[in-house]
């Protein structure tokens, strides 16, 4: 009888090829590596050796065959695989071609970015989309978590590079959807012609230069909304505007810091223990604007668009939550992000719920009330898909649901925004700050009420107030 | 209470309870469509070798009281979730060549909660190793190659920390 003795090399095996040499058995020695002493010692015995390990798998010939799980039908694996999140997912399309084809039918449903996190997550994200632009069809659910550079130097996320082959794609994909009349209908962004026909915002233009740059993860979130079709939810969280997250006003010693870490050596150094030279804050501050919007503006914002030209990830949208971080701010001016972002939102078409924290305007007459917004977005002409143009144009949002947290905007706003509305079920406006309460609240119960039939006194709050205490006043027409 | 005998594929008759064995959707139909008795005649279950049928009864009985899934069972959070009650935990304490029988078995007599226990028992085997982690516990051979791996790898990266 033949005889293979495992760990022939070893302790027990090499006993048991003592005891039993001359036996009546022919024995064979299993080894990991025929080359080591112990088993050229067994060779000259006159042992034959058979390599192997059990630890790999790429030796059928010892491995116990227990491969069951790429065994299983399609179905049952897919079975599996949906009680996976997406990063075992991903790890799982790596495993062998099979795993990758299973787990490539389980649909992202759901994702957050974190904006400017260390580990280049938004960035490796959007390169995943131009290697394989589908992959956010079925994505209902995007949400965004802040992560922006801080004194901290652990939060110091180094500039992100593309490669050759990358930058050939982002090119690609800009030539394909700045001008949709001039590029060919083939080509690896085709799929994205149809929805981005209509988007003819002038704002995204100048974002792919930023975002070859690789500094400010932010302004790749419009062109992830290019391959997001199907988004139901976004939540933005707590935008964090600028760059870097640290006091605002007055040259910063730790935020140059951090900005310097993203210049290169030699426009590192200009600087003197903790204090900058003029020509090094102008270039920290030079580098800044180059990468952000200015203006107390992200990159979503100045390239939402407007009705009959959104960007495409928008076109489906339902519900919407977007606040501002402003725990930087030490003015005891109130800041927030500005309504006037808010307006075209107002309009996506098929809006039902938007949770603002934090929107502001600056003030009454002024070109950052929201009044001034609503009327030019409802006097854009929607052009319809084969380039005529229609007459209808946006006059009412969809929107159901209105809720305003830490509000910052002034009385006539609310009523503007009423006008716009005609479905809403729930209105809410609370306001921290206690300086600037709303004083003609019940102008603004009135306003809501008299445009949203289907909107009761007790589903309409301010300030922790329900319309009935507020009591209500047929506002006059703000527009004289 | 009337009782039903199985048949295992290596032809062990099993005698179990009707109530037990028709968490089984598929001889709970079977017996539907058959309408009589079948005290007399043990049902054959040819996909199924008499450990697994033990193992798979072994459930049944345990759970033969469970309500029936609520109506909302195709919920995504119910999906994502390996949530595996301390029982079923307990019963899942298999070797890999057992678990992945359980799961044919039950996928085969189509009993829904039991595939479930299965499949999210493989997904927590799954979850936070890495490729080479997984390819170890699952004895499986990676067919990309290097090339095919490194782009795959680079595909794959957001969903790292």
């Amino acid at each position: 009888m033949k005889v293979l003795i495992c760990g022939a090399t070893g302790k027990m095996g090499g006993g048991m090829v003592k005891a039993r040499k001359g036996g009546p058995h022919e024995l064979y020695a299993l080894t990991r590596d025929p080359t080591s002493k112990a088993a050229e010692a067994l060779k000259t015995e006159g042992i034959p050796l058979l390599q192997g390990d059990f630890n790999d798998p790429q030796h059928k010939s010892c491995s116990r065959d227990m491969a069951k799980l790429m065994k299983l039908p399609p179905e049952l694996l897919l079975d599996i695989f949906q009680h996976l999140d997406n990063a075992d997912l991903a790890r799982c399309k790596r495993l062998c071609k099979a795993a990758n084809e299973a787990a490539r039918q389980i649909p992202l449903q759901r994702h957050t970015l974190k904006i400017d996190h260390v580990g280049h997550s938004v960035w490796k994200f959007f390169r995943m989309l131009l290697m394989n632009p589908t992959a956010c069809d079925r994505l209902t659910d995007l949400r965004i978590e802040w992560h922006r550079r801080t004194e901290d130097e652990a939060t110091w996320t180094e500039k992100w590079s593309w490669t050759t082959e990358e930058r050939h794609l982002l090119e690609q994909l800009k030539s394909s959807t700045s001008d949709a009349k001039s590029t060919p209908t083939d080509g690896k962004f085709s799929n994205l012609r149809s929805s981005l026909n209509t988007y003819t915002y002038s704002g995204k233009k100048e974002i792919f230069k930023v975002v070859e740059d690789g500094v400010n993860s932010e302004a790749l979130l419009p062109l992830i909304l290019y391959f997001t079709t199907n988004l139901e939810i976004l939540d933005l969280g707590d935008a964090q505007l600028e760059l870097v997250v640290c006091d605002y006003y007055g040259p910063s010693y730790a935020k140059y810091n951090a900005i310097a870490s993203l210049l290169p050596e030699e426009d590192r150094l200009n600087r003197e223990d903790e204090y900058f030279e003029d020509d090094s804050v102008e270039t920290f501050e030079k580098f800044e604007e180059a990468h952000i919007p200015g203006g107390f503006s992200l990159w979503f914002q100045v390239n939402i668009g407007h009705p009959g030209s959104y960007l495409p990830g928008l076109l489906n949208l339902k519900h919407l939550k977007h606040g501002m971080d402003d725990s930087v701010f030490t003015s005891e001016y109130l800041h927030g992000w500005y309504a006037r972002y808010l307006a075209p939102l107002l309009f996506l078409p098929h809006i039902e719920t938007i949770h603002t924290t934090r929107c502001a305007t600056l003030g009454m007459g002024t070109h950052d009330a929201i009044s001034t917004d609503l009327r030019r977005i409802q006097n854009i002409p929607v052009f319809t898909q084969d380039g005529g143009e229609s007459k209808a144009k946006a006059t009412k949002s969809s929107v159901r649901e209105l809720i305003f947290d830490d509000a910052r905007m002034i009385d006539l706003d609310y009523i503007y925004i009423a006008k716009v509305t005609e479905n809403l079920t729930k209105v809410i406006i609370s306001q921290s700050e206690e300086s600037w309460l709303l004083d003609d609240q019940p102008s603004i119960v009135g306003a809501f009420r008299k445009n949203n039939s289907g909107l009761s006194l007790d589903n309409i709050t301010i300030n922790e107030k329900s319309g009935e205490e507020v009591g209500e006043i047929e506002a006059s027409s703000p527009d004289g | 209470m009337s009782t039903i005998k199985l048949l295992s594929s290596d032809n062990a008759e099993l005698a179990v309870d009707k109530e037990v064995a028709e968490r089984s959707i598929l001889i709970k139909n079977m017996l539907e469509d058959v309408g009589g008795d079948m005290s007399d005649q043990a049902i054959p279950i040819p996909n199924v070798n008499e450990a697994v049928l033990r193992k798979v009864i072994e459930w049944c009985e345990h759970h033969k009281s469970d309500p029936p899934p609520p109506a909302d069972e195709d919920s995504d959070s119910r999906k994502k979730s390996t949530d595996i009650e301390e029982w079923d935990q307990k019963f899942m304490q298999v070797d890999q060549e057992m678990l992945f029988e359980i799961i044919l078995a039950a996928n085969y007599l189509d009993i829904k909660p039991l595939l479930d226990v299965g499949c999210k028992t493989v997904a927590n085997m799954i979850k936070g190793k890495s490729p080479e982690e997984i390819r170890k516990t699952f004895n499986i051979q990676n067919d990309f190659t290097p090339e095919e791996e490194d782009q795959i790898r680079r595909e794959n990266e957001w969903a790292e920390e």
